[in-house]
């Protein structure tokens, strides 16, 4: 019993000692004069940033879940969680947990930075019934607007947003949700936020269609993710 | 018994799958999230690589020609996904390329797509042929733009009572420069290096120009040797610049060792766009003192003084007493002036004709009749009465101080 025990743990010592050896031979080998010259070189795969997460529709509702009645209507929704990351290009989802190693910039490391933005006149309109336009509304202003709160969970170096610079509304150019440098960029860099939506339907509306559903669709939000390797 | 047990089972497998592909569905709809990867592919230009990295979206082309570069999207989406590809506005702000949705690129019209727009499943990628024709005639020149890959979802609208659609979008720099290589070159110099402190930190300035055609992005090192204690090296210190547009100066401000004292060294600065090196020796005395604010002041201090010396003249003319000037009278005004004095004169000629006739009359009447108290008191009375009504007062007044006048003489005469 004690022979078998000592023969255990003999056993993976001896293999460890016999792969050293071997290794330390083939270096002496090469050491005294190998006429060989190929060799190969791995090289791990391009890094890209990736765009992640972006809700196709955010859904917007009242807080009671009571209908409009021709007075201010509050609504609000938010959005999943959007990644901003760093992975091999030909990765297709965010890694669970990235190594330092698993991509390469190589020479092209680039700066990220994202915004959320919209056309030039935003507002809510209807298509449900034809030619109704009776409930629609424009964000036209900083008061009547779609108010974007975006909530990143993404530590220095990591520009933090500034509150109300990514609210929607006519000719208002959208701020920048969250961004890192040229410099700052890793392997690894990855910022994931949440965006809360707002808006208010305008008191004063008076539906054709009263009684009716109406299915209202806001400006389409566009999620941008700028790269820069200058 | 059997064939019922059967019936059963299959009822009971139907069932659950009818439900796991239900579950299946539904959790995709609550998971439909856009998403994608632009990566752009390394040119295999030569002069292309001479002046940029190979993944930077950059192009030289001469009037007349085109060049093409391929770009990879991939989809890290769970939907479908529409893909348009598009060429934005670049906007830069301080060296950072910033879009502008409202403006239109002027390279977009010279920009095609094969293909433009396109349908990928989750997951999937597609090599993308980016072409830049230029058209024979145009103007040598740069221009910047950016490449926008928009990703859209497939599924129809959303129902919803509310909502808000999104797009995904990722957009990267375009350089495009119209000309030959030759015509679009990357040069620069090395201008400066000098001792500044910046909010209390101590750092090293290097000024440099951009004497090229091409936007830079320099990187490079800075090296130091005492020339007052031997054997005393400090670096390489390593800095990137901002991206410097052509015929722009810039500087970069490395933070300076606490082993840096001030005295005299010998430099040796580097720097580095792609292929393109340089290097510049200077001998210098360094030092960290905070620019002097002697100068400064003595500037607003002369500024105060020259200001105020002009306040206090304005002052002083405005507060003189002004020359009354007569306003100028307006044409009609005098015209209605001249008429009132021609009638009140024309209304003396007359008074003074009746006074004549009345004194001819009285003097007549005297000569005839011998004369009483009371036609001199009435003579009197008729005398003054035209006198007091009529402006014409003033004629008869006026002879007064030439009867006093003789008076005065004589009194000076008594003297």
């Amino acid at each position: 019993m004690l022979k078998k025990l000592a023969a255990l743990v003999i056993a993976p010592v001896a293999a460890l000692g016999l792969a050293v050896s071997l290794t330390g031979l083939t270096s002496a080998t090469a050491l005294t004069g190998s006429n060989s010259t190929g060799s190969t070189v791995g090289t791990v795969p391009q890094c890209a940033w990736h765009l992640d997460g972006v809700l196709a529709d955010v859904v917007l509702s009242h807080d009671d879940a009571t209908k409009y009645k021709g007075l201010d209507f509050g609504i609000s929704g938010s959005s999943s969680s959007v990644d901003s990351y760093v992975a091999p290009v030909a990765s297709s989802s965010k890694p669970a947990s990235p190594g330092v190693d698993d991509c390469s910039w190589y020479t092209s490391q680039a700066s990220a930075s994202v915004t959320i933005s919209t056309d030039a006149s935003p507002g809510f309109t209807s298509s449900s019934f034809a030619g109704d336009t009776s409930m629609d509304f424009s964000l036209s202003d900083s008061s009547h607007k779609l108010t974007a709160t975006v909530s990143p969970s993404c530590d220095s170096p990591w520009t933090a947003p500034t509150g109300g610079d990514n609210d929607i509304y006519g000719s208002h150019v959208s701020g920048v949700a969250t961004s890192i440098t040229k410099l700052n960029t890793t392997t690894r860099s990855a910022c994931s936020y949440t965006v809360g939506f707002a808006a208010t339907v305008p008191a004063g509306k008076s539906p054709t269609h009263a009684g009716s559903n109406y299915a209202m669709t806001g400006p389409t939000l566009t999620t941008t993710l700028v790269t820069s390797t200058s | 018994m059997r064939s019922k047990f059967l019936a059963l089972s299959l009822l009971f497998f139907s069932a659950i799958s009818f439900n796991s592909v239900f579950s299946f569905e539904l959790g995709n709809a609550a998971t439909s999230n856009l998403g994608l990867v632009l990566d752009i592919l390394p040119s295999n230009d030569p002069e292309i690589n001479r002046l940029t990295t190979g993944q930077a979206l950059w192009f030289v082309i001469p009037p007349g020609q085109h060049q093409s570069r391929q770009v990879r999207i991939s989809s890290t989406s769970t939907i479908p996904e529409v893909v348009t590809l598009s060429i934005g506005y670049l906007n830069r702000i301080n060296g950072i390329a910033t879009i502008d949705d409202s403006k239109k690129s002027e390279t977009s019209q010279w920009a095609s797509f094969t293909p433009e727009k396109f349908k990928l499943a989750p997951r999937e990628s597609r090599i993308v042929e980016f072409k830049y024709q230029i058209p024979a005639g145009t103007d040598i020149g740069i221009h910047e733009a950016f490449l926008f890959a928009t990703a859209n979802s497939t599924a129809p609208a959303s129902t919803a009572e509310y909502s808000v659609p999104q797009a995904a979008r990722i957009a990267t720099p375009i350089f495009l420069g119209v000309g030959t290589s030759a015509q679009i070159d990357t040069n620069f110099s090395i201008d400066n290096i000098s001792g500044v402190v910046v909010d209390g930190v101590r750092n090293l300035k290097i000024d440099l120009s951009n004497i090229g055609k091409t936007p830079l992005n320099l990187s490079g090192n800075v090296q130091l040797s005492s020339t007052e204690f031997k054997g005393r090296f400090i670096g390489p210190l390593v800095f990137t610049s901002v991206v410097i547009r052509p015929g722009i100066d810039s500087f970069v401000l490395i933070p300076a060792p606490p082993e840096l004292t001030p005295g005299e060294w010998k430099i040796l600065v580097t720097a580095t766009q792609i292929s393109n090196t340089k290097t510049k020796e200077f001998t210098k005395n360094i030092d960290f003192k905070a620019p002097s604010t002697l100068i400064s002041n003595l500037i607003r201090i002369l500024g105060v003084i020259f200001f105020a010396v002009i306040l206090y003249f304005s002052l002083r003319i405005l507060r003189a007493p002004r020359k009354k000037k007569e306003p100028l009278e307006e044409p009609k005004e005098r015209v209605r002036r001249l008429r009132r004095v021609r009638k009140t004169s024309r209304q003396e000629f007359e008074v003074a004709e009746i006074d004549k006739i009345i004194e001819e009359i009285l003097s007549r009447s005297n000569s005839n009749q011998s004369t009483s108290k009371g036609l001199k008191t009435s003579k009197k009375s008729t005398t003054k009465s035209p006198a007091k009504k009529a402006p014409a007062k003033k004629a008869p007044a006026k002879k007064d101080p030439a009867k006093k006048a003789p008076a005065k003489k004589k009194a000076t005469k008594k003297k």
